[in-house]
C-alpha cells in the first residue's frame, strides 16, 4: 500500500531531485542496460523524476518509467523516450512481461511486510532471463526519516533469501555504508539477479 | 584538511570463480579517524586480478569531488599496470607490447579515467601482514564474495 505522506515528501520536493539527480549515469544503471537484451522493455519501478529512465530510453530500451508521486511523473513525461505512468508495485502483472525490472531505492518505500510479496510479483512479471536491478538500505525494522519519507529496511542475507525465494539468481551487488563524525551509519546495498530459465 | 586514504584488496575463489573486492576510504586529521566508509561486492565468475582492479576502481569512483588521497593495495597486478604497464599501453592504443589486446581492458580504462580526477599516491604494502587496514579491505573482499559462494549448507 502506498504512503500518502511518503508521496506528499516527494511531491514537495520534486526541484531538490531534479537538481540533485541530473548528472553522468552511474555504472550500476549502465551495467543494468548492459544486462537487459537489446531493444528490451523494461520498468523503472519508483522513477523519481524519470533520468535512469532517460537514460534507459537513449541506449535504446522500450521503458515505462512507474512513480506514484504526481509531481515526479509529471517531470518523467517531459523526458525523450520516456513513458511515464502513474503506476506502483501493485500494478505490476505477476505474469512475464518484462525483460527488466529497475526499483532503485523505490521497494524500501512499502510496509516491511509487503516487501516479499512485491519481490515475488516482479520475479513473475519478468520473462526467464530477464533482468532485477534492487537498490535497498540495510538495517531492521521500518522507519520515517526527518523528512517524514518511510523506511523498510532488511538485512543483506534477508534479501538474497528473498531473491533466492523467487527463482531470481544474483549476478552482482554492492554495499556502501559510511561512518560520520556523529556515528550513523546508512548502509545500503545495490543488487542485480536475473530470472531463471 | 583531513588526510585521505583508501585501502583496497581483491578476493576470488577459484580463478575463475566467485570473487569480491573492498574498499575502506578513510579520512584522519592526525591520528583521529574523521570519516570511514566501507564499500563491497562480488560476481558468481571473476578472477582475482578483476577484483583487484575493481576495488580501486570503485574507491576512486565513489570520491564525488576531485581529492588528494593515498591508495593502498597489495595487489603486484594493479601496481605493475599502474607504474609499468599502463603508459605503454595508452601509447599502442590499449595493446601490449606485442600488440595483443590487453587483458581486462575495459577495467583499466575504467581505472585510467577514474585516476584523472584526483590526485593519487599509490602505496604497495604486503598483503596479509598485519596492516589493520589491509586486513580490513580483505574482510570487506570476503564479505562481498559470501553472497556468490555455494551455500555450505545446500
Amino acid at each position: 500500500m502506498s504512503d500518502e505522506e511518503t508521496l506528499n515528501v516527494y511531491n514537495a520536493k520534486i526541484d531538490d531531485y531534479v537538481a540533485i539527480a541530473h548528472k553522468a549515469p552511474p555504472q550500476n544503471l549502465l551495467d543494468f542496460i548492459a544486462a537487459v537484451p537489446a531493444g528490451g522493455s523494461v520498468v523503472d519501478l519508483g522513477c523519481g523524476p524519470g533520468f535512469s529512465a532517460q537514460t534507459m530510453a537513449e541506449h535504446g530500451l522500450s521503458v515505462e518509467a512507474w512513480d506514484l508521486s504526481d509531481a515526479m511523473i509529471a517531470h518523467a513525461a517531459t523526458l525523450p523516450g520516456v513513458v511515464a505512468r502513474k503506476l506502483g508495485f501493485d500494478d505490476l502483472p505477476g505474469t512475464p512481461t518484462y525483460d527488466g525490472i529497475y526499483a532503485s531505492f523505490s521497494l524500501l518505500h512499502a510496509p516491511r511486510a509487503d516487501v516479499p510479496h512485491h519481490v515475488a510479483t516482479i520475479a513473475n512479471s519478468l520473462h526467464p532471463g530477464g533482468v532485477f536491478h534492487l537498490g535497498m538500505k540495510l538495517g531492521e525494522g521500518e522507519h520515517r526519516d526527518g523528512l517524514g519519507r518511510r523506511y523498510s529496511y532488511f538485512s543483506m542475507d534477508e534479501l538474497l533469501g528473498m531473491l533466492n525465494d523467487n527463482d531470481l539468481t544474483p549476478v552482482w551487488q554492492k554495499q556502501d555504508s559510511e561512518m560520520g563524525l556523529a556515528g550513523t551509519v546508512d548502509p545500503y546495498a545495490i543488487i542485480r539477479s536475473v530470472k531463471n530459465a | 584538511m583531513p588526510e585521505l586514504f583508501a585501502y583496497t584488496d581483491g578476493a576470488c575463489s577459484g580463478n575463475p570463480g566467485p570473487g569480491g573486492w573492498g574498499a575502506l576510504l578513510i579520512a584522519r586529521e592526525g591520528d583521529t579517524v574523521v570519516k570511514e566508509r566501507e564499500l563491497s561486492g562480488g560476481e558468481p565468475e571473476t578472477t582475482n586480478n578483476r577484483m583487484e582492479l575493481m576495488a580501486a576502481i570503485t574507491a576512486l569512483e565513489t570520491l564525488a569531488k576531485p581529492s588528494t588521497l593515498t591508495v593502498v593495495t597489495d595487489s603486484s597486478y594493479v601496481k605493475d599496470g599502474i607504474t609499468k604497464w599502463m603508459f605503454g599501453w595508452k601509447k599502442n592504443g590499449w595493446k601490449t607490447a606485442a600488440k595483443k589486446p590487453v587483458k581486462n581492458v575495459e577495467l583499466w580504462q575504467r581505472l585510467d579515467e577514474a585516476t584523472k580526477r584526483h590526485t593519487i599516491t599509490w602505496e604497495w604494502v604486503k598483503g596479509h601482514a598485519g596492516h589493520p587496514e589491509n586486513e580490513r579491505a580483505d574482510e570487506l573482499a570476503r564479505a562481498g564474495m559470501a553472497p556468490f559462494k555455494p551455500d555450505p549448507k545446500a
